[in-house]
């Protein structure tokens, strides 16, 4: 038998929290900026150049939130929750199935949560369906079919190869 | 790839925040360029068309002391609320319509005036307004093809630049009036 590998080690926990944060500190940057610009468009606002200003504002703003609203979605708030979930794996107790493992094409998506595909193991009592980040289904599937799967609350959190 | 499938994905939220910057931004603009009663002389001109940027950045050049902005709208403007056209400091009128108008002008003392009696506009025997067709370069008076009209120019009721004839506030109306005057 081969050796566990845990699909969230030390080191995903460290760079997700990396990424969070730096998703922050860009949304902060990039907020601040966008306002000081747009205070100072207004500022410079004039009898002339008044429609020019306002359209450059509505550039600025809007470019800007789209951007903000790009990293609070898609780089914060995803990274939170696959933190969170990558934190309930390391803390939940496992269950062990052993059996042949296919990785579907089936994806789910939990609002406000992370995408998973369907995995279904065929052990010795029956087939049992649990899930995987979506992230994390290349790495299983390419481990092998006979495998040994630790699960946490449903969702594969470390395997290892027959 | 992922980021443009991420956008798509979230496409109705990015649509709906452009949507809301033009709004705010009009609607905050639209404060920014603006400055109280005080600060600015209004110009209300009931022509068939108005460059009124244009004419604002002219009379601007020659801006009395203590005034901001000077703001020219035609009448259309009114759609958008009619404060700033019972408020306003200066109106160009056609003569057809002036005595319908009467109560919202006021009554002017031709000795503080800088025109000749003879270029006023009388109404009972009272000086109201000033005829002049100011500004042609920038105000279309009529519509193609319509009959030439007399204007005269009036001083707004509640205007608070019109010291000369309501005794408070300034008299930057009156200069205002002087630089429109002036203008081909």
């Amino acid at each position: 038998m081969g050796t566990i590998v845990e699909l969230y080690g030390a080191a995903d926990l460290q760079r997700l929290e990396n990424r969070i944060r730096r998703g922050r500190a860009a949304m902060l940057g990039l907020g601040v900026s966008a306002l000081a610009l747009l205070v100072a468009l207004c500022c410079l606002t004039g009898t002339a150049n008044a429609r020019r200003m306002e359209a450059a504002a509505i550039a600025v703003s809007t470019v800007a939130g789209w951007i903000l609203l790009y990293l609070r979605r898609f780089v914060v708030a995803e990274g939170r929750t696959e933190l969170r979930h990558a934190r309930m794996l390391g803390e939940t107790e496992k269950e062990i199935l052993r059996g042949r493992v296919t990785v579907t094409q089936e994806r789910v998506r939990i609002p406000g949560s992370i995408r998973l595909r369907r995995v279904l193991v065929e052990t010795e009592a029956g087939t049992r369906r649990v899930s995987v980040n979506e992230t994390r289904a290349a790495v299983l599937a390419a481990a092998g079919k006979e495998l040994e799967l630790h699960v946490a609350n449903g969702y594969v959190a470390a395997y290892r190869a027959l | 790839m992922k980021v443009l499938r991420n956008i798509a994905s979230q496409l109705h939220v990015y649509i709906i925040w452009l949507i809301l910057s033009v709004v705010i931004w009009g609607f905050v603009f639209t404060h920014v360029t603006d400055a109280p009663a005080e600060k600015k002389v209004v110009l209300f001109a009931d022509v068939y068309a108005c460059r009124e940027l244009e004419l604002e950045l002219e009379l601007e050049k020659s801006m009395p002391d203590g005034i901001r902005m000077i703001r020219t709208h035609s009448f259309g403007y009114v759609v958008f609320g009619d404060r700033e056209l019972l408020g306003a400091d200066l109106y160009l009128i056609p003569l057809s319509e002036a005595e319908r108008y009467l109560p919202s002008f006021l009554p002017l003392d031709s000795a503080a005036l800088p025109w000749a009696e003879d270029e006023l506009w009388y109404w009972e025997g009272v000086p109201y307004g000033v005829r002049m067709r100011p500004a042609e370069s920038f105000l279309q008076y009529e519509a193609p093809g319509e009959a030439r009209e007399d204007f005269a120019l009036f001083f707004g009721v509640n205007s608070v630049h019109a010291a000369s004839f309501r005794g408070s506030g300034d008299d930057a109306a009156l200069a205002v009036a002087r630089s429109l005057y002036g203008l081909d």
